[in-house]
């Protein structure tokens, strides 16, 4: 997201505040919301990729909401107009292609027409099937679960992304020698993926929602947060959208107002900057002394959270700025006192998202099967499970998985320790001092335990990695 | 609540005259040289020699036009000068900053090396080079640097950086309009006009791209003090041509007549004359001589034949005349030592450069 991106999205969200006419300002969010997904989607060397994927995204955001709604909405007046205008909005877009307007068709690149009336046709087709069936079946949900899953694996791992690539650059009749594994740059689908498969997990589980298509595609498509999170839960956004207006515009601008400029100088000016001198596999060659090698990790583990805290703030304040208040994803994760409380604090959302579809269930499943294992074990197993996920989910490769392991492993260590100290409780000291020094000790070594675990996250190369913690401890 | 939905609208405007009061006042007090704060020198070893670098994030360096802030940067600002030191400047362009070459490997880098001796004083030589081809430019780096003491400047010159249309166009001069038109009427350069400075372009928001820059180069002056580059160094680059067309031009002058008067000469006259405590030496500097495909008419991508070989004889004439201690090196460097250009040479070119400026100081004794 670029500064143009920034001012761009405040303007429209201040315009959709200001809307008089709330029925027009909800169609303005999600009409803004569907067009900036193909803005934001950057140019790629597949030819109209840049195009096809966002109208892919939409494309399944309508078959999920139909997917996981009551079959008799379908026919609904605002649910019709969304879809119409879903369609409009693609085919509007495709149409740039036979109109003059330079830069607008450079940025969507559209196919030829009759590839994207295919594309419409297929959707509709399904729609259509999802419509038949009955709404008490969960299949069609499981598939949309398992194709969102296996999509994320192919972009995740790069030789499944190279392979991909191929194909798609020979279904387009351009050279497959030429493909590379990081083409399919597909902008926020991580988070996509992500929120819609909370909305189909949570439907299997009996749950009923009653957002209509068009806040659904805003709850799925959010413009502010549409690259960057937080992975907002249907339910807390419907309720959003339902009270956006409840507080008077004056303090939403002044909250998201501060909110953003916050977020401006997080991303653009610390981050930015410390990014100059951040780690990466260049410098952890060229670092010649342990003092700097230290530096640059340190530097790293601030770069990263001010850059994604930045991001963070720029979508909760743009949001804002609607009337829309999303979930905190970061709050003061440095200032950690161990490393359970840390993963509390950082990426929030997506640590939430796991630990209700993925450990809540598996600590639940091993705790009821008929053979039962012990407690350390089933918490040594989910917890490094779940932090090797959460690894996988920033890329597939054997870099992030050492993260997850070392952030899993760290948090079993810690939990043991805990484990262990109440067999030997302790008064708090009288010391003031002395309560305020085992805090400090504690933020100390959680934040340098996390910022030597961001070695493995920053560099894909393994010797590399080893390298830079040889430097550190003095091998230079 | 009506003052409260007011209090956005307020904000705004305040901001707005915060904003105009705060560019005014950094209008009003741009002469205070905010580049002179630096982290070099402190937190970290000063550079070796100047800022400039066209790919940041691989040479850890970057191009600014700020020259306190250059200034500040180089070792030379924080180099204390001992009873028993002899201190030389060497001045030129990208050849004396050393393209491609590691500071140690520069010309600077291998006379200082040398640990040479003159009047039991121990000779310690600076790279205040630039790469850019204009002796204004030099003279502005001349003209700051000179508060650091110099026994000895060695200037190095060649033709390319002296046609009088080109001096001002340099983006180090072109972005320090006071500092120039303060040059040209205290060495009485008249062969230039004033570059006009308009109120707007000294604004906070204008100068925003220079001070951006300024704080940039104070963070990669932590990458030049964990690795010690300040270069990138491709693994390959472009070799300089050595076949050339069948062409005769230099810029707009007419074939077989260099106008003098054209050429920037009175800069360095000026410069030696109003500077007379210091040692000059005005050497010009080596040159490829190609020996290609039409090689009899062009020494090289910057210079016909004829155009150079005139220059040679003219700036001999001026220098001495001016009394100047002038030196011609033009051929004494083989052309396989060239590099990328036809004026950056390797080590081994630089080490027979070095060789004879390495004479050339140890005679200025005798003068």
């Amino acid at each position: 997201m670029t500064l143009i991106h920034i001012a761009v999205f405040i303007g429209f969200a201040i315009l959709i505040r200001l809307l008089r006419n709330q029925i027009a300002s909800a169609w303005l969010m999600f009409l803004s919301s569907l067009i900036f997904i193909f803005w934001l989607q950057p140019v790629s060397s597949i030819r109209s990729l840049e195009f096809w994927l966002p109208s892919i995204l939409i494309t399944l955001t309508v078959l999920i909401w139909g997917i996981t709604s009551a079959r008799e909405v379908f026919t609904e007046k605002d649910n019709r107009l969304a879809g119409w205008l879903a369609l409009a909005v693609i085919l509007g877009l495709s149409g740039l292609r036979y109109l003059n307007l330079g830069f607008l068709v450079e940025l969507v690149n559209p196919p030829v027409i009759w590839q994207v009336i295919i594309l419409i046709l297929i959707a509709g087709s399904l729609l259509w099937l999802v419509q038949r069936s009955s709404s008490e079946n969960k299949t069609p949900a499981s598939i949309a679960v398992i194709g969102l899953i296996v999509v994320f694996v192919i972009l995740k791992y790069p030789p499944a992304a190279l392979k991909a690539s191929q194909i798609l650059r020979i279904i387009n009749g351009q050279s497959p020698k030429l493909a590379n594994s990081t083409e399919i740059a597909w902008v926020g689908y991580s988070y996509f993926a992500f929120r819609l498969i909370h909305v189909l997990r949570e439907w299997q589980q009996g749950r009923k929602f009653n957002a209509n298509l068009r806040d659904f595609m805003v709850y799925v498509l959010f413009f502010p947060a549409f690259i960057a999170g937080p992975i907002d839960r249907l339910d807390h956004f419907q309720k959003q959208l339902e009270q956006r207006n409840a507080q008077p515009a004056s303090e939403d601008f002044l909250e998201g107002g501060r909110r953003i400029a916050h977020g401006l100088f997080y991303k653009f000016i610390l981050a930015d900057s410390l990014a100059l001198l951040a780690l990466n596999p260049l410098s952890a060659q060229q670092v010649r002394s342990t003092g700097w090698m230290w530096v640059l990790v340190y530097t790293y583990a601030f770069r990263l959270y001010f850059d994604f805290s930045g991001y963070t703030d720029l979508a909760i304040g743009i949001s804002r700025l609607m009337g829309i208040q999303l979930p905190e994803n970061f709050k003061q994760p440095y200032l950690a006192e161990n490393l359970t409380v840390f993963w509390n604090r950082w990426h929030i959302t997506l640590t939430q998202w796991f630990r209700t579809y993925y450990f809540n269930p598996v600590t639940r499943y091993l705790r009821t099967r008929k053979q039962p294992i012990s407690t350390v074990w089933m918490i040594f197993f989910t917890q490094v499970s779940t932090m090797v996920l959460i690894a996988l989910w920033h890329g597939i490769s054997l870099n992030f998985v050492l993260w997850g392991l070392w952030n899993g492993l760290g948090m079993f260590a810690h939990n043991r320790w805990t484990e262990w100290r109440k067999q030997y409780p302790a008064e708090p000291s009288k010391y003031v001092w002395v309560v305020r020094a085992q805090k400090y000790i504690s933020i100390f070594m959680t934040f340098n335990f996390i910022a030597l675990g961001w070695v493995w996250f920053a560099l894909p190369d393994i010797n590399s990695a080893l390298l830079v913690f040889s430097k550190l401890t003095g091998g230079v | 609540m009506r003052s409260q939905k007011a209090l956005p609208v307020r904000i705004l405007i305040k901001a707005g005259l915060f904003a105009a009061l705060f560019n005014m006042a950094f209008s009003l007090l741009m002469n205070v040289p905010i580049g002179s704060l630096s982290l070099y020198n402190h937190l970290y070893p000063g550079r070796e020699r100047f800022p400039f670098g066209e790919n940041p994030s691989t040479s850890y360096n970057l191009s600014i036009y700020n020259l306190d802030a250059m200034i500040a940067s180089h070792e030379i600002s924080a180099a204390k000068k001992e009873a028993d030191e002899f201190r030389v400047f060497i001045v030129g362009d990208s050849s004396t900053w050393g393209f491609l070459q590691n500071p140690g490997d520069t010309l600077a880098g291998l006379l200082d090396s040398r640990s040479l001796e003159l009047n039991d004083k121990n000779v310690r030589v600076y790279n205040l080079g630039y790469p850019s081809l204009s002796v204004v430019k030099d003279l502005m780096i001349i003209d700051r640097v000179k508060q650091y003491d110099p026994d000895l400047i060695i200037w190095l010159v060649t033709l390319e950086s002296l046609p009088v249309d080109n001096q001002l166009e340099t983006p180090l001069v072109a972005n320090n309009p006071i500092l120039v038109n303060d040059l040209i009427d205290r060495y009485q350069l008249t062969t230039f006009e004033k570059i006009p400075v308009v109120w707007k372009e000294t604004t906070l928001v204008a100068r925003r791209r220079e001070l951006a820059d300024i704080i940039r180069l104070q963070i990669y002056g932590a990458m030049w003090a964990g690795t010690g580059i300040d270069q990138d160094y491709p693994d390959e680059y472009t070799p300089a041509l050595r076949d050339f067309a069948v062409d005769e031009s230099f810029y707009d002058f007419s074939p077989y007549d260099l106008d003098e008067n054209r050429l920037a000469l009175n800069v360095i006259s000026q410069t030696v004359k109003l500077n007379s405590d210091i040692q000059f030496l005005v050497v010009n500097e080596p040159i490829l001589i190609a020996q290609g495909e039409n090689s009899d008419i062009r020494y090289d991508y910057y210079y016909p034949r004829w155009a150079y070989d005139q220059y040679r004889g003219i700036i001999q004439e001026k220098m001495d005349k001016a009394g100047i201690n002038y030196n011609d090196l033009w051929d004494i460097v083989p052309q396989e030592y060239f590099t990328n250009s036809a004026i950056h040479m390797d080590k081994s070119g630089e080490e027979i450069l070095a060789e004879r400026i390495a004479s050339l100081i140890i005679e200025t004794d005798k003068q």
